[in-house]
C-alpha cells in the first residue's frame, strides 16, 4: 500500500489561511489502512483544525469533512462533485496521487496536501509501516532472493554488503536492518549463496523517475474501452 | 553507457609496476583542503616524496574538502604519484566517466573505486544522495574505458573492510572487485587485530590476495580526541576498548601523539609477516614518524 502520515494542524492551519470554507476530503483506500487519512483520521483533525483555528481568533472559517472511497479514480470522485460546491478550498487527505487527481478535476478550487506521502510499504507492526518498494519500473527482486537493495539498501548497491554493515545493522541506522545481512541469510537458508557471487549489471534508470511522469498503457484495456482517459 | 574509444597512454603506472614487482607497497592518504589553500597539501605531498609509491586524497569522507581529482592533481605536482579516490555517492555514471577522463588526461591512471559513505555527509544531511552505480559496477565501467586500450593504462582499485559483516559475503564481494578490475584491495584502518585475523582467514581462503594487492590501512591518531572521535563514528571502526584507554590515559597532547605513533607502528609490524599482504596504507597526520619509527621505505 502507499503509506502516508499526517501534516501538523499548524501546518495546514497555515496553508488554508486566506479561506473561509475548507472541505476535508478523506481516502478510503491505503491511506484508511494505514491510519494516516480515511474517515476516522479526516474526523479527528477535523476536530483538531476547528480548535486551532478557533484558538486563534478564526472562528469564521468553516471546515467540513467527507471521505471517499479512492481519490485516485474519476469514478469515485464523481460522488464527490456535487459535495465540493460552495467550498473555497479542499484540503485532501489522499496520498499526492488523490491531492493532484482532486485538483485536475476541481481546477476552480485550491487544493492542498493533508499528508505526507511517504512510501510503497508494508505494516510491520502495529502502528509501524515500513518502505518495500520504489516503484523503480525494472523489478530485479528475482536476483536478491526476494529482498530489494534498490529499496532497502541506504546505498542502492547491487552487489553488497558495503563496508558500512555491522552486526546485521546499516551504516546510515543502527535501527534499521542491513539489507544484504537479510539478503545473504536468505540466500544462504535456500541454499542459493552461490547466486550472489555474480555480478549484478547497473539499473537502467531510464525505467524509473527519470524522465518526468510514468505511464503504464494496456492497449488491450484501452480498446476495449476500459482504460484510462484517452 | 556506451563509453567512446580513444587514445590513451598503454604504459602503466609506478603503483601498477610496483603491484607486478610483488615487492611491498606503501601507499597514503593525505586530508583534504577545506578552504581551497592547495599548499598545506603540497607540503604534506612534498614530505611524502619518494617514502611512498603513491598517495591521495579522500573523496570528501565526512567533510566537504578540495575535490579528489584536484588533490591528486596537487599531490603529482609536489613530484608524489598520484591516486585519485572516486566514491559513487555524489555522482551518477555520466559525471564518473567524465571524472575519470579527465584524470586520464591530467595523467592520472591510479584510481580508487569505492561506493563511499552512505550517510550523505553528516554536514550536509538534506543532499541527495546519488548512487546511480555501486563501485564494482564503476570499476567494471572504468575497466572498459576506452575499449581500444584495455585496462592496461589505468590501475585501478578498491576498498575492503575487515570490520564488516558478513565476513563471507564481503570476501564473496572482494572477490568480485577483482574480478571487475581491482588490482589492489586497499582496506580501511586496522585497529583490532583480532578481527582483521578472522577478515584476513576468510579472504584469504577465497583467493582474494591472489587476484590483486591486499594493502592494510593504518591510520595514525595523534590525540585523544581524534581517537574519541574515531571510536564514535559510525560505522564503527572497531577501536578496541584498551586502545582508546592508552591515548586517553595520556594528560598532554604530545604524549598522546607518541602513544597513536607507537599503536600505528605496533600494528604495521604485526602484520608486517603476514603471507600475501601487500603493504600499507597510511593516513593521519604523523605518517612520515610512523615510518622513521617502523622502518618503513619505499627503495
Amino acid at each position: 500500500m502507499i503509506v502516508a502520515d499526517r501534516k501538523k494542524i499548524p501546518e495546514i492551519r497555515e496553508m488554508i489561511k486566506d479561506h473561509k470554507r475548507v472541505l476535508l476530503v478523506g481516502c478510503g483506500t491505503c491511506v484508511t489502512v494505514c491510519l494516516a487519512g480515511g474517515e476516522r483520521e479526516v474526523g479527528i483533525i477535523g476536530s483538531a483544525l476547528r480548535m486551532s483555528l478557533k484558538l486563534a481568533g478564526r472562528e469564521d472559517v468553516i471546515v467540513d469533512e467527507c471521505t471517499i472511497e479512492r481519490q485516485c479514480e474519476d469514478a469515485f470522485i464523481d460522488l464527490l462533485a456535487p459535495r465540493v460546491e460552495g467550498y473555497d478550498a479542499i484540503c485532501s487527505f489522499g496520498c499526492g496521487a488523490g491531492v493532484q487527481t482532486l485538483a485536475e478535476r476541481f481546477p476552480k478550487i485550491p487544493v492542498y496536501p493533508g499528508l505526507n506521502t511517504q512510501f510503497i510499504g508494508i505494516l510491520e507492526s502495529q502502528g509501524v509501516w515500513t518502505e518495500k518498494c520504489v516503484g523503480c519500473g525494472q523489478c530485479r527482486l528475482g536476483e536478491f532472493v526476494g529482498i530489494c537493495p534498490i529499496t532497502r539498501c541506504a546505498k542502492r548497491i547491487f552487489n553488497g554488503p558495503c563496508g558500512g554493515s555491522r552486526d546485521g545493522k546499516c551504516e546510515v541506522d543502527p535501527d534499521m536492518d542491513c539489507a544484504w545481512q537479510l539478503i545473504y541469510e536468505r540466500a544462504k537458508a535456500l541454499g542459493l549463496l552461490d547466486k550472489l557471487e555474480r555480478i549484478a549489471s547497473q539499473q537502467d534508470w531510464s525505467m524509473a523517475q527519470n524522465t518526468g511522469s510514468r505511464k503504464v498503457v494496456r492497449e488491450d484495456q484501452r480498446i476495449a474501452g476500459l482504460g484510462p482517459k484517452s | 553507457m556506451n563509453l567512446p574509444d580513444s587514445t590513451m597512454p598503454t604504459e602503466t603506472t609506478g603503483l601498477h609496476k610496483r603491484i607486478e614487482s610483488g615487492k611491498q607497497i606503501l601507499i597514503a592518504e593525505l586530508s583534504s583542503p577545506e578552504n581551497g589553500d592547495a599548499e598545506p597539501l603540497r607540503d604534506a605531498a612534498r614530505k611524502l616524496a619518494k617514502r611512498v609509491h603513491a598517495a591521495g586524497i579522500s573523496d570528501n569522507r565526512g567533510v566537504v574538502g578540495v575535490s579528489s581529482l584536484a588533490g591528486a592533481a596537487i599531490i603529482a605536482s609536489a613530484g608524489v604519484e598520484p591516486i585519485l579516490h572516486v566514491t559513487t555517492r555524489d555522482r551518477n555514471r555520466i559525471a564518473l566517466v567524465s571524472e575519470c577522463l579527465g584524470a586520464i588526461a591530467l595523467g592520472i591512471r591510479n584510481i580508487i573505486c569505492t561506493s563511499g559513505t552512505g550517510e550523505t555527509l553528516r554536514h550536509v544531511p538534506a543532499a541527495r544522495s546519488v548512487f546511480d552505480v555501486d563501485s564494482i559496477q564503476l570499476l567494471d565501467m572504468f575497466r572498459r574505458l576506452p575499449s581500444s586500450a584495455g585496462d592496461a593504462a589505468l590501475c585501478l582499485g578498491a576498498v575492503a573492510t575487515p570490520q564488516a559483516d558478513p565476513i563471507e559475503l564481503q570476501a564473496m564481494r572482494l572477490i568480485k572487485k577483482c574480478e571487475s578490475g581491482a588490482r589492489f584491495l586497499v582496506t580501511h584502518p586496522i585497529f583490532d587485530i583480532e578481527r582483521f585475523n578472522l577478515w584476513w582467514a576468510e579472504t584469504a581462503r577465497r583467493g582474494a590476495h591472489e587476484k590483486a594487492a591486499v594493502i592494510a590501512g593504518v591510520k595514525v591518531l595523534t590525540s585523544a580526541d581524534e581517537a574519541r572521535r574515531q571510536a564514535a563514528r559510525r560505522p564503527s571502526a572497531g577501536i578496541p576498548e584498551s586502545l582508546l584507554a592508552r591515548i586517553c590515559g595520556k594528560a598532554s597532547p604530545a604524549e598522546q601523539q607518541a602513544v597513536g605513533i607507537e599503536i600505528a607502528v605496533e600494528t604495521i609490524r604485526s602484520l608486517s609477516g603476514l603471507k600475501g599482504l601487500r603493504g600499507f596504507h597510511l593516513s593521519g597526520s604523523a605518517v612520515p614518524e610512523v615510518m622513521e619509527k617502523s622502518g618503513l621505505k619505499a627503495d
